[in-house]
């Protein structure tokens, strides 16, 4: 377990960024202290021509940190976990890659995310698409399913990393690879940074 | 992360450009990394 700040509890911080990133997919347009949106996804490196032919669904609620699976490698008939799918843009952008005989699963925490990430995965078409809605600490997935595990922005906002990666461990088949974009600090808060929920998402 | 082998910091960006918090970011030195691993073929 990371050490998080006297008084805040790993509920308490798994609740705020439930609700927040529930925010984001119910009113992506709201402006957030965080980027959010296709102009966004645009910026980090997914393809425009990607973009251009989903249905705005997963950009426009796009809320990640980079676009990992342009460091992925993925191949035809690969299965693909996309751990915390948001809005569903790197699933769909992974079932392109993978192909017909590929598949994608895509998880996440907050029920507003998964609601969008099936619709955009409707709008596409994307049947070999399964997104599923997880607790946020217990994957939803069989031991050794994946081929290549994508995470893009979810372990800076998870208090238990260790576990999480334990999870991501389980996941994947030996010789899986795990592809995660994340916030990074390049050394320690300054003193009385970070001790408030409001801290998490600056 | 323990487990993992093969572990490559491969990329960085700078994710809150032109963000509300983008002053934040840069006093915090905040960058966006993807880092690859490989789970052993053998255990």
């Amino acid at each position: 377990m990371s050490q998080l700040p006297e008084g805040m509890t790993a509920a308490a911080v798994q609740a705020a960024v439930r609700d927040r990133y529930g925010q984001v997919a119910s009113t992506p347009e709201q402006g957030f202290t965080f980027p959010v949106g296709r102009q966004f996804a645009e910026a980090v490196g997914y393809p425009v021509e990607l973009l251009n032919s989903l249905a705005p669904d997963a950009a426009d609620a796009f809320a990640g940190v980079a676009c990992p699976i342009a460091q992925a490698e993925l191949a035809p008939g690969e299965t693909v976990v996309d751990l915390g799918c948001g809005a569903g843009l790197d699933s769909l952008y992974a079932a392109r890659l993978v192909g017909p005989k590929g598949c994608v699963i895509g998880l996440d925490f907050a029920p507003e995310m998964v609601a969008r990430a099936r619709a955009a995965a409707s709008a596409a078409g994307a049947a070999t698409v399964d997104i599923r809605l997880t607790d946020g600490t217990s994957l939803p997935v069989d031991d050794a399913t994946a081929d290549v595990v994508i995470v893009n922005g979810i372990f800076n906002l998870n208090p238990d990393k260790d576990a999480l990666l334990a999870e991501v461990l389980r996941v994947l088949r030996p010789g899986g690879r795990l592809v995660t974009a994340e916030i990074a600090l390049s050394g320690p808060l300054p003193e009385g940074e970070g001790h408030t929920l409001d801290d998490w998402f600056r | 992360m323990v487990g993992f082998t093969d572990i490559v910091l491969s990329h960085e960006v700078d994710v809150f450009s032109g963000s509300k918090h983008e002053s934040d970011a840069a006093e915090f030195e905040t960058r966006g990394v993807t880092v690859r691993a490989r789970k052993p073929a053998t255990t």
